[in-house]
């Protein structure tokens, strides 16, 4: 199965272009298979990811680059309950989850 | 999803940023590209009832004075599919996700024109989506 999604990266250079994620605490929610998660991952101090299909998040984690496995952290958690105290995050993503 | 978004308030550092990323309301369409020419075959017709429930959300947070929108922009993106098998799949998702109560007649025109194909064709599902920025107050 071939599917390619965003070849052109429209959507990481429009992220990139309107927030600094440079050594930013980063939640996302709704990281499916960690498709976007991947692209902009590097830039950040950490990544904590989210979804609420755990078979996403098991491929998520199988298919971290091995120079990304120490930054990303992936769970399944419910959006309307984060497991994170009041004030962790600079930045919050709600990757096509709202 | 006025829970999520006050979850998220919570978390956030103070001037922490929300980025709002989902498809815009409007229809995706569907096409063939071969030899880098766009040959559109239907035009989609999504509901956008999630797309508007997730818009009062955010209306109602904004009046609770959670957040600030700051910026917003819209782009489009594409997906490239190379096989039929791919694009059942897409297709099954998509009526799944959108909640269409109706069968599009998509298939059977990306069947019959992908068909007809040799070579580099592929199938393609263009929209655009919308990325909205909003400071916490």
């Amino acid at each position: 199965m071939t599917l390619l999604i965003d070849p052109e990266e429209r959507e990481i250079r429009e992220l990139f272009r309107a927030v600094a994620f440079k050594n930013r605490e980063v939640l996302e929610i709704g990281c499916g298979d960690g498709r976007l998660t991947f692209r902009y991952a590097a830039v950040t101090r950490r990544v904590h990811a989210f979804d609420q299909f755990d078979d996403l998040v098991k491929l998520a984690r199988q298919n971290t680059p091995t120079d990304l496995r120490g930054k990303i952290h992936f769970g399944n958690a419910s959006a309307e309950q984060l497991p994170y105290p009041a004030e962790r995050f600079d930045l919050a993503l709600l990757a096509w989850s709202l | 999803m006025v829970h999520a978004l006050r979850e998220c308030y919570r978390v956030l550092k103070p001037n922490g940023t929300l980025i709002d990323l989902r498809p815009a309301q409007i229809h995706r369409r569907v096409g063939v590209v071969q030899n880098g020419r766009w040959r559109e075959l239907e035009t989609m017709s999504e509901t956008f009832e999630d797309e508007r429930a997730a818009d009062r959300a955010i209306a109602h947070v904004a009046r609770e004075k959670l957040f600030r929108r700051t910026q917003r922009a819209q782009f489009e993106i594409k997906r490239y599919m190379d096989t039929l098998q791919d694009f059942r799949q897409w297709l099954d998702e998509f009526i799944e996700f959108t909640r269409l109560n109706h069968r599009p007649t998509v298939w059977e025109k990306v069947e019959r024109e992908f068909a007809g194909r040799k070579g580099d064709a592929q199938i393609v599902v263009r929209g655009p989506l919308v990325l909205s920025v909003f400071r916490k107050m």
